[in-house]
Formats: structure tokens, sequence, C-alpha cells
């Protein structure tokens, strides 16, 4: 299990693992509208409507920028699904993480770790 | 007379509106979507409201009808599309407009242009109205008298209003399988507001708290203003122009959630009716709740104080119908939406922005007919405009000149490299905005929406 960053858990405080997606596009959400279910989203925006359609169904969110009080951890936290926001990866390319198993951990109440699972 | 007042009034409440703005949009952060050009719709909205005097001309047509103070007395309810946030972001969208434009001007005048009058005369003229109808808006709204939410409490409904609603209120004392539906479906309605309003936040309000007599339990409510029920947006008519459609409308068109909550450590909310309360997730501790619809009737044939119609309650089975009318609608939307071409994508958040504070005015004076509404997808559809108030190739100039990232200014000294960075992140963004963060000290003496210029 390697980390692979961390940020504000904005969220339910449970543990999920999931397979990572990031999303860079519109059509990247449309083509998850079907099997959007148990995925890990990244997505650099920190309001609702890019990931609006899926949210529901998501095993967890993660977002490079925003904090507690953006739009999308409200709405993640009303669906209880785990969200850190604010996230400083550990690596560049986001786009290597695409269909990797990740793993988030809420350390601390405020503190949420991620991990690729190998 | 409407905008009668001295510079240095005018000067004092530019003043403590840039110091309110600062503090919110220090809380909060740059919204932006892959869906919709969010920074950049907005600022070639305040171009149109403040430059082409769109904003002046018609709620100077408003106020030969009906006072400002007299909008915000009616308003003073539930489920009214006019409220605090609306009444704070008229004057903000404007004030922002105006120093997009100063803000060029300086700029060129720095440049070595000559002739440059950085505020003319009747733009100041303009703006002391602006000022003036709006200082008699939240004070007649709020029950507290403020300009601004200053204590953190947003409360307009009176005593006698709210006792009213507590025999509509339905106990849930740790019921969790009542309070997670609550929350899905607000979950889902949220996302739908957000994305059919192109990420505009004024469908969706907030207020309190309040309490009823000898309950020391406090109440909020959560509005959502607009749900899709016919070809309308925002109560004017777009038969014929509606950006979008939606095959399986809305149960309700907009529906009202009060909560009661216990052990809160925190309830506070801002100028933008936003809700910071701590816990945040506070589900566990709603008490009762409340589900109602307000019945949509002209405002301007309806009674005063008792305004806008009556509030109609709702059984929670509404919730699992809400929330499949928002799943589908997005799912429906978003994939409409992203056919849109950019230009659409933008003038829909542009119309949005440009029209809607004053056309629910115009609404309130019995004046929305004289108007046209339909200019932004005009543009947008390359149909000849119907209206004299707009310029379309100043549009498209504003347009084309955000999208270019105005990068001028941008090099401020007091601005903090990290922001500068941030926003030259988003496109269409408008280098006045680094004044936000400017030293304290500055903002002091040359605050955020910048002094009546000579």
């Amino acid at each position: 299990m390697k980390k692979i960053g961390e940020g504000l858990s904005c969220s339910s405080n449970s543990e999920v693992e999931g397979e990572l997606v990031y999303i860079q596009s519109v059509q990247d959400v449309i083509d998850l509208f079907d099997n959007a279910n148990g995925k890990i989203c990244i997505v650099e925006d920190s309001g609702t409507t890019t990931l609006g359609p899926i949210l529901s169904e998501l095993a967890g969110v993660l977002c490079p920028i925003g904090s507690a009080g953006s739009h999308l951890a409200i709405v993640s936290r009303e669906f209880e699904i785990p969200c850190i926001m604010g996230v400083e990866f550990l690596l560049e390319d986001l786009s290597s993480l695409n269909r990797k198993k990740g793993k988030i951990i809420t350390e601390s109440e405020a503190k949420g770790i991620i991990y690729l699972l190998e | 007379m409407l905008g009668d007042i001295s510079d240095e009034e005018a000067n004092e409440l530019i003043a403590l509106f840039s110091d309110s703005v600062l503090e919110n949009f220090l809380n909060r952060g740059m919204v932006e979507s892959k869906v919709f050009p969010v920074t950049h719709y907005i600022h070639v909205a305040c171009y149109i409201l403040y430059d082409q005097s769109y904003q002046y001309n018609i709620l100077k047509k408003v106020a030969s009808k009906i006072s400002p103070e007299d909008i915000a007395r009616r308003s003073k309810s539930l489920g009214s599309r006019l409220n605090q946030l609306s009444f704070y972001s008229l004057c903000m969208l404007y004030l922002h407009g105006r120093a997009q434009v100063i803000h060029d001007n300086l700029s060129k005048k720095k440049a070595g242009e000559t002739n440059i009058v950085v505020e003319p005369e009747t733009k100041k003229k303009e703006t002391k109205f602006i000022l003036d109808f709006w200082k008699r808006l939240s004070p007649n709204y709020l029950n507290d008298g403020q300009l601004t939410v200053k204590n953190k409490k947003i409360r307009c409904l009176s005593d006698d209003y709210i006792k009213k609603l507590k025999d509509d209120m339905i106990p849930i004392d740790d019921n969790k399988e009542i309070t997670k539906r609550l929350k899905q479906t607000i979950a889902h309605l949220t996302i739908y507001s957000f994305l059919s309003q192109a990420e505009c936040r004024l469908s969706i309000s907030e207020q309190g708290p309040y309490y009823f007599e000898r309950n020391t339990e406090p109440l909020i409510f959560k509005e959502f203003l607009e749900l899709h029920t016919s070809d309308e947006i925002f109560g004017i008519d777009m038969s014929g122009n509606m950006p979008y459609k939606i095959t399986k409308i809305a149960p309700i068109p907009n529906v009202i959630f009060g909560m009661t909550l216990k052990d809160m450590n925190k309830i506070e909310f801002n100028d933008w009716s936003t809700l910071f309360a701590d816990p945040a997730e506070f589900s566990s501790n709603i008490t009762s709740i409340g589900i109602w619809t307000r019945e949509l009737m002209h405002p301007k044939d309806l009674r005063y104080p008792e305004n806008l119609g009556d509030l109609k309650p709702l059984s929670l089975n509404i919730l699992e119908d809400l929330s499949e009318f928002a799943k589908n609608a997005t799912k429906e939307l978003y994939v409409d939406i992203s056919k849109w071409s950019f230009t659409k994508k933008l003038l829909f958040g542009t119309n949005l922005y440009a029209n809607l504070l004053s056309a629910l005015c115009t609404r309130y004076a019995g004046l929305e007919d004289n108007f046209n509404w339909t200019w932004a997808f005009d543009i947008a559809a390359n149909k000849p405009l119907k209206t004299g108030l707009v310029d379309e190739k100043r549009i498209k100039f504003y347009i084309e000149k955000l999208g270019k990232k105005i990068k001028s200014n941008l090099d401020e000294k007091e601005v903090k490299k990290l922001h500068i960075t941030a926003l030259e992140k988003y496109q269409g963004v408008h280098p006045f905005l680094t004044r936000i963060f400017r030293r304290r000290k500055l903002q002091q003496i040359d605050p955020l929406y910048y002094y009546l210029q000579d």
C-alpha cells in the first residue's frame, strides 16, 4: 500500500476502497453514467456540476482544491460519501492512476490519506 | 429622490460593501466547473450591468412604479425569489462591473492613453442610484434593519409567521431513515439546481435561525426556488426560447425545508445565504422537519404584508418524487448541455446574472412585459435582438476581451503571487479581482470596489 496524497477529510469518516478515475472532461462523466458504482473520482472542480449526475453512486471523491465549505464537499456529505478536499498528491500525472485501486483512510477527524493498493 | 445621495455617502456605502464582499469572498474561493465557464460569464454579465447601464435603465423604471422599500417588505416570506442573497447580489454584481470598467480605464491611463475619463459624471449618477436603491432593500427585509448580514443571522419572518408553521412540522427525533431520505433529496436538488442555473446560486437560499415560542431549538430553512415545471426561468415566460427541455417535470415548482436542530455549536449565515454549521454534518441533530411549497402567484397582485400567497404543507412522500425528478433531470440536462457550444453556455450564464434580478424587480412593478429577456439566447442563436437596451457588439467584445485573459495589471505589487497563479487558471477572469488579495491596510484606504473617481 503506497501513500499517494493527503488532504482535508470533509465527509463521513469511514474507510473506502475503489477504482480510481481521473475526471478530465464532461465526457468522462457521461461514460460513467452506467458504471459509477464503487469508483473514487479525482476532479479538479470544487463545484457540484462536473460530477453531479454520478456523485450519489461514487465510493469517494478527491479534489486538489477547495475546502469543507465547497459545494462538492457539502453535497458529498449529504450523500455520506468520503470526500477529501485540498488534496496534495505526491505524483504529478494523475491520469496514471486511472483504473488502479485506491483506498481512502480518515486518520483524524480532519485528515484524509489516499493510498494506492498494489 | 432616489439616487440623490452625496459623494460622501456613496463612498461610505462603497467602502462598507467592499469590506463585506471581501470577507465573503475570502471565506469561499472561486467556483469553476468543466460544464460552465463560470468566472467568464459572471464578468461578462457584470460589464453589461454597468457599462451598458442595463441595470440602471431597468431599475429606474421599476422605481417609478414601486419603491425598493416595498419590494423588500413584500419579499418577507418563505420561498420568495427576491431575498437577502438577491438584494446583496443586485448591488455586488453592479459594483463588480463598475470596478472592472474603472480598472480598465485606470490601466489605459497608466499606459499613456489620453482623454480617458475614469468615471464620467453620468456613471457616478447611476452608481449613486444603484447604491441608494440597494440601501433601502435589506434594512426593510431583515428583521434587524441591517444593510448586510452583520450578526450572522438571516431573519426576515415575523414571530406570527413562524408560529403558523409549527403545526406543519413533523417530529423525527432519532429517525435515521427519515433524515437519510431528507439529506439525499436535498443533495439531489442541490445538484440539479446548480446545473440548471449554470452554477448560479440564486435558486437556493437558506435562512434562520428562528425560534418557536418557548422553544430553544433553532429552526432553519433551506429553499429550492426554481424547479422546472414549465418554460419559465424565474417566472419569466421563455416559451419558444427555452434553452433546454426537461422531459419529466418537477412535481412542484419550489420546495422549502424547515428543520429544528438540537445541540448545535454554531449556526451562522453569510450575505450569500449560505449556512455555516457546527457540526457541519447535522442530520443526527434534526428534531423535526417541515416541507412546504409556495403556490406561484404574481407578486404584483398580492396583498401586503401577508404576501406571495400561502405555503402548502407537504408530506414526507414528496421526498422520493423530488429525488426522482432531480436525478433524471440532472442526467438529461447534463447530456444536453454537453452538446452546447461554448458561446451558448457562456450566454446562458450571462443571462442569469444580467437579467434575473432586474427581471424579478420588474415583476413586482408589473413591468416585466415591457422588457425583452431573451437577448442572450438570441445572441447565442445568431438571431436579431428585440431590445435596444444591450449592444450585441459590445457583449461580443467583452467575451473576447475576457477570453484572452486580461493580464495587464496582474503584477500588482501587493498581490500575493499564489493568488495570481490561481486566478490565471480561470478563463475569463478580470484582473481587478486581484484587489481582493491586497493587504488589509490598503483595502481600508482604497476599497475593493473603488471610491468615486474623477
